[in-house]
């Protein structure tokens, strides 16, 4: 079962408020538009964090049009006010191209990202040379982003919001370092995934050390949703996904999460479980190709959901 | 003048009930409230109001959040030294916690008929008073939040509210 629709309301009884992301972009680097950003908070709360900053302007118009933001407020007053910090996943451009270009009219705050994200940031993008150093390391910073090195596995609470987040490293490509970040607020957590390469082609164990990480979560109901990537449609050889998941990979890497959540019952194990699909490359064509590809199988129980720019989903 | 806690059931965990906690400041600062400060979106607040009895002032600000942003919950008031006896009460203090832990105080409007309430596993009520309900959930795939608020429900109604204790905590610290 999925849906893609503008709105989303997925709830039940709680004694925390909800927590909530609008989409500010989603897409797979495919069109400029559109890049992998996404704003969360909890309902009701005017502190915001981002989780990468591909394409913001775009989405954050949207949202405002499909009454999901205060119209009144320019993204340069927005950001002022509300946005309280950034987690880069990864330095690549699609997840990093908005935050760059807008750096010159925001103000001060923490960049939180693992050391490989952090020196790229550092040594390529914010260094005089592609930008001015807005950071606070490397040659002249100018200190407007105070770069915050996290650990992978260690807890970090984001000032002036009610969040932590901890950091996991992941495969994208090859040793190429990407992240994820669990997202957590008043006991209740998110997790949102930056690019990654499957396990079995990195032969690796990064996504299942998550997942074993994660399964108790969802066993206890605290975890309400999952942001994963899925690039593309079945059918590519491995050389050709580029430090990505297809459908394949990602209905496998679904597969162990659930073998992990209840190995005697994987089919439903899952059941409710909000996924996220993000990254979609390619146009129109290719995106319908993946949503049946994901639809038509059951995944273990999951509430599949496509992300879309201009998109508030709220968690719960 | 008298200072108030507030506690309202149900807000911004339906896309029904969204309601910024700054329009919430605006509200209650609309109606003669100051001092007006918000803790977390769970929808907490504390306020200074005009000597207005309790009950008055309850239904003002329903009234007013109902008719400016269609809340159809409900608020818990109590004096402000709640909280301080909250606290200084403490009882959660001989609880072991784990990261499992959620303990959790339930404010009640009237005072029950009765305590009597559903059993679930790993979960506990480890304290009553007429006004609140103090309990303890060990998170477990059989036992989660949604169940004992569930429970708590069919135990006292639909006009309670429950908050973390650590909702409480931080509401002492914003005082």
């Amino acid at each position: 079962m999925f849906l893609r629709i503008s709105f989303l309301l997925l709830c039940s009884i709680s004694c925390y408020a909800s927590l909530a992301v609008h989409v500010l972009g989603c897409g797979g680097g495919s069109s400029e538009l559109d890049c992998s950003s996404y704003l969360v908070n909890q309902v009701g709360s005017d502190e915001y964090i981002v989780f990468d900053g591909g394409s913001m302007l775009q989405g954050y118009t949207l949202c405002q049009k499909n009454g999901h933001l205060d119209p009144k407020l320019s993204f340069t007053e927005f950001m002022h006010e509300h946005i309280k910090a950034y987690f880069v996943s990864h330095a690549h451009l699609d997840h990093l191209s908005a935050l760059i270009l807008h750096s010159q009219e925001d103000n001060p705050k923490g960049l939180y990202g693992i050391d490989s994200t952090i020196n790229d940031l550092r040594e390529y993008v914010f260094n005089w040379h592609i930008w001015p150093n807005f950071g606070s390391e490397g040659t002249y910073p100018i200190g407007l982003y105070e770069y915050k090195r996290i650990q992978p596995g260690k807890i970090y609470f984001v000032e002036n919001t009610p969040f932590t987040v901890t950091p996991y490293v992941l495969s994208h490509p090859g040793d190429h370092e990407s992240s994820a970040f669990l997202i957590e607020a008043e006991g209740e957590y998110l997790l949102y995934f930056g690019d990654t390469s499957p396990d079995a082609i990195e032969k690796v164990k990064r996504l299942d050390s998550i997942w074993s990480q994660i399964a108790p979560f969802i066993e206890r109901g605290i975890l309400k949703g999952i942001f994963l990537e899925c690039s593309y449609p079945a059918g590519r050889p491995p050389s050709e996904l580029f430090g990505h998941l297809d459908t394949t990979h990602f209905i496998k890497e679904l597969s162990s999460l659930a073998l992990k959540v209840n190995p005697d019952n994987p089919e439903s194990a899952l059941t409710g479980l909000n996924i996220i699909v993000t990254h979609m490359k390619g146009g129109e064509a290719q995106f319908a190709q993946i949503e049946n590809e994901l639809g038509k199988e059951s995944l273990f129980g999951v509430h599949l959901i496509f992300a879309k720019q201009g998109e508030k989903i709220i968690l719960d | 003048m008298r200072q108030y806690v507030a506690f309202f059931r149900g807000l911004n965990v339906t896309g029904k009930n969204a309601l910024k906690m700054s329009d919430l400041k605006k509200t209650l600062e609309s109606i003669g409230c100051t001092n007006v400060k918000t803790v977390l979106a769970s929808g907490n607040a504390i306020f200074t109001a005009p000597q207005d009895l309790p009950k008055t002032l309850q239904q003002k600000i329903e009234t007013e959040l109902a008719k400016g942003y269609d809340y159809k919950g409900n608020v818990i008031l109590r004096p402000i030294e709640t909280l301080h006896s909250l606290m200084n009460a403490n009882p959660f203090s001989s609880i072991e916690t784990s990261p499992d832990t959620r303990l959790y105080v339930t404010f009640l409007p009237t005072p029950p008929e009765s305590h009597a309430i559903e059993q679930l596993e790993n979960f506990s009520v480890i304290h009553t008073t007429d006004t609140e309900v103090f309990s303890v959930l060990t998170l477990s795939p059989n036992s989660k939040t949604v169940d004992v608020m569930k429970i708590l429900d069919n135990a006292y109604g639909k006009t309670i509210t429950t908050r973390n204790w650590n909702t409480i905590k931080r509401m002492v610290g914003a005082l």
